[in-house]
């Protein structure tokens, strides 16, 4: 997984899966990018995101409530997007589709 | 992803054992396709109540997917597993009514021959007076009932959303006259193919088509006759569903009204939008039973008329196969009068298109291929193809002109009715009336049938034996109604400069 840390906001590009075999590592990742930039803000860019689990939903919530701010998803495709809106995700983030 | 959720919680539900397996299996019949989840061990169903709530983030969202693909999802425990399916894919209720229909023609066929060879003629003729002819004449009666309200109000909602239409103007008008000299000439020559096809004595198959006590000779003595009871003296008359053509004058006559009332009668037609949706969904329930008549009339037929009869329907077949030859051959002729441009790389290509659309179900599925076609193949610009091809979706219904002509000379042959002037000429406007009014509704093509039985003087009680071979003659409509369509637009987009003709000749 890519980061870039750009104006104060600490892009993640997810990608592949994520799911319950690799969801704890991915937000080990995120959360280790993060501790490295504590001051940033998160957006993800989910460009290269092709499949997303309950399991990597709990990630994008628990980065979610510890931010209390609205959080960017951005490049959303259209499978992921559906998952994102039966889980009305779409309501608590920003979600920006491909 | 419904896998793997499902898999999550059945694991968590049957305790979270150590070395927990599961199979999954993918199961594909025709295009019916499914994943199956089997899991040994102590009992538990991982499809989720409604009602049931979670705290914890990971399940709580793990509830919220599968709560919505629930109806996507069955449980069931069988030799100490539990086994969930899950439907990947399933066919459109078309495509199933369609296996389902072929399905009953080829068990009736085989059922009938079993019970011609095994059954002597008493008993033959009991099971078609006290099972078969029932059961066919409750199918008939449901269908009758709902033929003129949903004609009406298929007609009715189709007008009044027609305002925007009426801004087509110019085009919709260039549209509308090749469309209707296609229709007229295509017509022109069904009756004469039908009539070749069609040629000798048929009345052995009257032995296995169920013949009304009230079977009436032909509705109307002559055009005149038609044209003037059009207009009916009352409006109960045209309810009761015998005289389509008074039904559809109604609504186009009211559908006019509620249009020049504008907003005062949006009420009214929202109402009416409603009705029509309302009686598409009874009409779809009474269809559900077409399978079974199907098996009822061809095992009927076979157990009377033997093999004999298969080869008659296959004429239909035959004949709407050198339909589409025909079709092509009125296209081109029509190209080159209002277009001036060869069609000799129209019909080439037209030839190379049908078979990627023939096994569609209707045409309306077959929009994006053609727009895709016309754009790249024949060069028309992609704007005016938008606009066009739904537009003269609802006018081009060439396919049902030779249809509709091979069945009634058929079954007027059937019943040995002579074909004399008046009523060819009665025949032809009332195939050209009935397949540009056909409603796009379920049993469209027997309501118009219907009709035209009426017209020739054949039962009506006969479309029961039409019903099997409606899905097959579908995709040959698909195909000719397709091509009609494409000529119009290709002769619209010549006369408005809208065709890149280096890209029409080419050979790509």
């Amino acid at each position: 997984m890519k980061f870039t840390s750009d104006n104060g906001v600490l892009t993640v590009y997810l990608e592949g899966d994520i799911d319950a075999t690799n969801a704890n590592a991915v937000q080990a990742e995120i959360e280790a990018a993060h501790a490295e930039h504590p001051s940033d803000e998160l957006l993800f860019d989910a460009k290269d995101l092709v499949y997303i689990s309950s399991a990597g939903l709990r990630v994008l919530i628990k980065f979610l409530k510890a931010s209390g701010k609205k959080l960017t998803i951005r490049n959303v495709s259209k499978d992921v997007y559906e998952v994102l809106e039966v889980t009305r995700l779409v309501d608590l983030m920003n979600v920006q589709t491909a | 992803m419904l896998l793997e959720e499902t898999f999550i919680r059945l694991k968590n539900g049957m305790g979270d054992p150590p070395n927990f397996s599961a199979k999954v299996n993918l199961k594909v019949r025709f295009s019916d396709v499914t994943l199956r989840i089997a899991a040994k061990g102590e009992e538990c169903n991982p499809i989720v109540e409604l009602t049931e709530q979670e705290d914890a983030d990971d399940d709580f969202y793990r509830l919220i997917i599968l709560k919505a693909y629930r109806d996507k999802m069955t449980y069931v425990r069988k030799g100490g597993e539990n086994i969930v399916n899950i439907k990947v894919h399933e066919p459109s209720s078309s495509r199933r009514q369609m296996f389902y229909t072929l399905s009953g023609l080829v068990l009736g066929g085989v059922c009938g021959l079993l019970m011609q060879f095994g059954l002597d003629a008493a008993t033959l003729n009991a099971i078609n007076t006290e099972l078969i002819d029932p059961v066919r004449r409750v199918f008939l009666n449901a269908l009758q009932m709902m033929v003129a309200p949903v004609t009406f109000l298929a007609i009715i909602s189709g007008i009044t959303k027609m305002s925007d239409a009426v801004d087509i103007g110019k085009l919709g008008a260039k549209l509308l006259s090749t469309s209707i000299t296609m229709l007229l000439g295509v017509s022109l020559l069904s009756l004469p193919l039908s009539l070749i096809m069609f040629s000798g004595d048929l009345s052995y198959m009257q032995a296995g088509i169920p013949t009304a006590p009230d079977a009436a000779a032909s509705q109307y003595g002559s055009i005149k006759d038609m044209i003037f009871d059009i207009v009916p003296d009352n409006l109960v008359e045209p309810l009761k569903g015998k005289k389509i053509l008074q039904v559809m004058f109604l609504a186009i006559f009211f559908g006019i009204v509620l249009n020049r009332m504008g907003d005062k009668a949006r009420g009214a037609t929202e109402f009416l939008d409603f009705m029509f949706q309302f009686t598409v969904g009874a009409l779809k329930l009474i269809v559900q039973a077409i399978p079974l008549i199907v098996f009822l009339s061809i095992a009927s037929l076979m157990a009377n008329t033997g093999i004999d009869s298969v080869i008659t329907f296959s004429q239909i077949l035959f004949g709407l196969f050198i339909g589409i030859f025909l079709i092509w051959f009125v296209n081109a002729a029509v190209t080159l009068l209002f277009a001036k441009i060869s069609p000799v790389n129209l019909i080439k290509k037209l030839a190379a298109f049908a078979p990627i659309i023939f096994p569609l179900p209707s045409s309306n599925t077959t929009l994006p291929f053609v727009l895709k076609f016309c754009t790249d193949k024949l060069g028309i610009d992609p704007k005016l193809t938008a606009f066009s091809i739904p537009v003269v979706l609802q006018l081009n219904k060439a396919g049902n002109c030779v249809y509709f002509s091979l069945v009634t000379v058929m079954m007027m042959r059937v019943y040995g009715i002579d074909l004399n002037l008046n009523l060819l000429i009665t025949l032809y406007f009332s195939i050209v009336i009935m397949s540009i009014a056909k409603p796009s509704i379920p049993c469209g093509s027997l309501i118009c049938l219907s009709y035209l039985f009426l017209t020739a003087g054949v039962p009506t009680d006969a479309v029961t034996v039409i019903l099997c071979i409606e899905p097959i003659a579908n995709m040959f409509n698909v195909v000719c109604n397709g091509s009609a369509n494409i000529t119009s637009t290709f002769i619209l987009a010549k006369s408005m400069n809208l065709l890149d003709e280096g890209k029409y000749f080419a050979n790509n």
